[in-house]
């Protein structure tokens, strides 16, 4: 996808060239070099890409705003990354290279390790329970008999994804708080009041359920559309051949949305590490730190709160490094094992 | 084709033309002497106006101001209007909301702006920007600064707190308000009507009703017994013991904390965990006492006298908590705020030690929280390097300085918030008008910022605000005296604003683990293990992170400013 992107951004002045050649060849003179030029054009004009082109350039046009989008807040931004090694803070108006230095300076933080781990073991767990719930949800609006009902469900799975963050740990402590909802019910029944907020062992799993509750309607709405399109005719099929609903979602529902959920793996695995760091901020308390304070929100406090940007923004990149990484082992394996793959 | 070409001009048009927004600074840059013969600017007297009405015309400075959501905006604001008036600076503020101030932004890009109005610059980042070249150097100019310069020479003290400490300049002008409110933050307030009952249950010894008043000395078991009946009775008469709270407060919070509760065992806590001992910068933990101190407390703790709630809350839902009157005893700042009916709550001194804990080793122990907060704010202002003729500029913002200004500015203009007559040649608060609490009047009118007001103006210049003077008696009576504490000869200080070289500061950064195992600190008292392995395991682990390190580098930068 990446080329076809790349190809239009080149060859968009090529019409106001093409259209213009004609007259250049026809008033040309002898001499070489032109008529180098004009072979030249000749050959290009009909090449495969120019013949491509011309026949395509409408639908190519459209893909502009995308492409300009992702040069102007993707590709632009990144010479940023300069600055990991620099020892840039702000406001500084000349800074020094100093090679890896702060590289070197995080690893060898005496918090480094706890907070990679803290990273990865909220991330994996936040996959492990996040990835399958949306396609086992999909899966089953797919196969309710009741339409009505299958809609009414999806309107209600779709709802949390809407509720804002700040709204959503709001939600937490009313409902999670020393007295709140969880814990009056507890009092009343007679049991004890436990602060889940002070509790780092009840960070992660407020956390993570948390993020899956919001957004497994949300996500289970591209399995849908995969699931929509899966033929009806194989359904009958098994039905003749005497399939139950069970082996029907086995055999026929998950082998046709197979590709969609390896690319959503992939997917879902490349961006593993880069859990953000505002919901994480909002739920912190000094109770938690042990298990809440993570890369992200280093990367905060150091280069926002210390102004250390330099610093910050090698935590940054070392953090996306990972991230690449992990998808390319997963593209590569992904692409071993079952041929399908992003790249 | 034609269209084509016309297509790109305009579009380059357009380009240069946003690019041609970016613009520069077009004010004209004048030397002193310049300004002295075209603008008539003056900086000896300093009653009378600076410059002369061309200068009033001609020179123009833009401040940027992140103000209270409920404060005027500057430009419309009567003290503003005045001073302007008298100095004939023309200052054009450009107020936005506290909420969306960046001051990293700014710092990035202060294009147009010649200086920030409650920057709230740390003083590290001071440091830094000073050293970046970015900012002002303030005290190349204190020759046209006459109140500040007079201040400066006067309070030493405060030259020191607010030099850098690479080059020994000034980048900033203070906030200096030296009220004696914020060394101790806390006060003890005790519930009479539940102590009352708790009395007539016989539920607490050698403490009689009569003695319920301001001032009442407590030891930690009689507190302990008190507490322990508010938990386990009905005191709010809704039929249930849930959702009362025998003693609240708000950890680690820069007031209202539970660092007075190790006064009982003889230890100045405060919540950076960081005091002067002897002239000696030093952490509280270092103390024989303090895991006595943690044990003791953490008791309280588990018996839920004190709720757990008090390590999540924030000041919203403690304030709720007190008007509902939920509250046995509670430390904060005053009672008004907190609860509906202060006159129920008296103000106890600080707790006694417990009599026959660890053999009544801490039976005399009384002391208080001896906090960090300092009474002057470093980075009130900064001044941008670049901007033009700022000997004026400074002259204006000295103004500032001087006593009845000051007054104006903290707390609204005379007429306004101040009786437009004197008396005994001192300023006199005006009551508050009808309908509007205390802090939004005050915030309304008074843009708050860079001030002096010490000892000397209060009861000369200025009449102290009812609540203030309110909390300094009851600091006076029932938290002064027991500062230093009464088991010890050691003296106690907090630790003032310190300045750190950039080789300090980058050292400090080195050393992260710091911070996270002084959070353990609190967490003893709620949630962790504590035993003696854990308190051995906590200590060694404080020592790895570099614990002397850091206080040899703080002792160093304390040395620079005692």
């Amino acid at each position: 996808m990446e080329n076809n992107l790349l190809q239009t951004e080149t060859a968009v002045p090529a019409p106001a060239e093409i259209a213009e050649s004609p007259s250049e060849v026809s008033s040309a003179s002898a001499s070489a070099a032109q008529e180098e030029t004009a072979s030249f054009w000749k050959r290009f004009k009909n090449s495969y890409f120019a013949r491509n082109f011309r026949k395509n350039w409408t639908y190519l046009l459209f893909l502009i705003p995308a492409v300009a989008v992702t040069v102007l807040f993707a590709y632009v931004p990144m010479y940023g990354i300069l600055m990991a090694f620099q020892n840039y803070r702000i406001g500084m108006p000349t800074s020094k290279w100093i090679g890896f230095d702060n590289f070197k300076q995080f690893f060898s933080d005496p918090m480094f390790w706890t907070y990679m781990w803290n990273t990865f073991i909220l991330c994996i767990l936040g996959f492990v329970i996040g990835f399958p719930l949306p396609i086992i949800v999909a899966v089953m609006l797919h196969t309710t008999k009741n339409k009505k009902l299958a809609k009414v469900l999806q309107t209600i799975f779709n709802g949390p994804h809407f509720i804002s963050l700040v709204v959503l740990v709001g939600m937490l402590y009313l409902f999670f708080g020393r007295y709140g909802l969880v814990n009056n019910i507890a009092a009343n029944m007679g049991g004890e009041r436990f602060s889940y907020f002070l509790a780092p062992e009840a960070f992660r799993p407020m956390y993570i359920l948390s993020s899956n509750w919001q957004d497994f309607g949300w996500s289970s709405i591209i399995y849908l559309a995969a699931l929509s399109g899966v033929d009806e005719a194989q359904h009958e099929a098994a039905k003749i051949d005497g399939a139950s609903r069970v082996q029907r979602i086995l055999h026929v529902d998950i082998p046709a949305i197979m590709p969609i959920i390896s690319v959503m793996l992939i997917m879902s695995i490349g961006g593993l590490m880069g859990v953000g760091y505002e919901k994480v901020l909002l739920m912190q308390t000094s109770g938690n730190m042990e298990t809440s304070e993570i890369i992200a929100t280093y990367v905060y406090t150091q280069g926002l709160e210390k102004g250390r940007a330099g610093f910050a923004t090698a935590i940054g990149l070392f953090n996306s490094v990972i991230n690449l990484a992990l998808l390319i082992i997963a593209n590569t394996t992904s692409k071993r094992f079952s041929e399908n793959s992003l790249f | 084709m034609r269209k084509l070409y016309a297509a790109i001009a305009i579009g380059s048009a357009a380009v240069l033309a946003l690019a041609g927004c970016g613009g520069g600074d077009n004010r004209a840059r004048h030397d002193v002497d310049e300004l002295v013969s075209t603008y008539g600017y003056q900086w000896e007297d300093t009653a009378a106006k600076i410059v002369n009405d061309e200068g009033a015309k001609e020179l123009s400075y833009k401040v940027y101001a992140p103000k209270d959501g409920m404060a005027d905006d500057y430009n419309e604001m009567k003290i503003m209007q005045t001073l302007e008036e008298q100095t004939n600076v023309s200052v054009v503020w450009d107020c936005v909301p506290q909420s969306s101030y960046d001051l990293q932004l700014m710092l990035e890009d202060h294009e147009g702006y010649d200086a920030i109005y409650h920057a709230g610059i740390s003083v590290n980042d001071i440091t830094y920007q000073a050293d970046f070249g970015n900012l002002l150097c303030i005290s190349d100019y204190l020759k046209y600064m006459p109140n500040l310069s007079a201040i400066l020479e006067k309070r030493p003290d405060i030259k020191r707190q607010i030099s850098c400490a690479d080059d020994g300049k000034i980048y900033s002008l203070p906030r200096i308000e030296e009220m004696g409110l914020k060394q101790n933050p806390n006060l003890l307030f005790l519930n009479k009507k539940w102590a009352e009952k708790a009395i007539d249950a016989n539920a607490v010894t050698g403490v009689t009703k009569d003695a319920l008043k301001d001032g009442l000395q407590l030891n930690a078991d009689q507190m302990e017994a008190l507490l322990t009946y508010f938990k386990t009775h009905d005191m709010t008469g809704d039929g249930k013991t849930d959702g009362q709270y025998a003693l609240s407060f708000i950890a680690q919070n820069w007031q209202g904390n539970q660092c007075d509760l190790f006064g009982m065992f003889g230890i100045n806590e405060n919540p950076d965990h960081r005091i002067v001992k002897n002239g000696k910068v030093t952490y509280t933990y270092d103390d024989e006492a303090y895991y006595d101190a943690l044990s003791y407390i953490r008791g309280w703790v588990d018996k839920g006298l004190i709720d757990k709630y008090c390590f999540e809350q924030n000041e919203k839902q403690f304030l709720t908590n007190g008007q509902q009157g939920k509250y046995g005893a509670f430390y904060w700042w005053e009672s008004k705020t907190v609860v509906a009916n202060p006159d129920d709550y008296i103000v106890c001194a600080p707790l006694k030690g417990p009599q026959s804990y660890k053999g009544g080793k801490y039976a005399n122990c009384q002391t208080v929280c001896v906090s960090n907060q300092p009474e002057i704010d470093v980075g009130e202002l900064i001044i941008f390097a670049d901007a033009p003729n700022v000997e004026v500029l400074l002259t204006y913002f000295d103004r500032y300085y001087a006593p009845e200004t000051s007054a104006q500015i903290n707390y609204g203009p005379i007429g306004v918030a101040f009786e437009e007559e004197k008396q005994n040649g001192m300023l006199v608060p005006k009551p508050v008008p009808e309908g509007k609490t205390a802090d939004e009047f005050r915030l309304k009118n008074s843009p708050l910022g860079i001030i002096y007001l010490t000892a000397e103006q209060w009861g000369h210049t200025v009449k102290m605000e009812e609540r203030a003077a309110l909390r300094l008696d009851r600091l006076t009576k029932y938290a002064t005296p027991y500062y230093n504490s009464s088991t010890s000869t050691v003296t106690v200080k907090p630790v003032p604003n310190l300045q750190f070289t950039i080789e300090e500061i980058e050292k400090l950064d080195q050393y992260t683990a710091i911070d996270t195992q002084m959070n353990n600190l609190v967490k003893f008292l709620y949630t962790s293990d504590l035993n003696e392995t854990a308190w051995a395991t906590f200590k060694s682990n404080v020592q790895k992170a570099g614990v002397y390190d850091v206080l040899k580098i703080y002792q160093a930068a304390y040395d620079r400013v005692k």
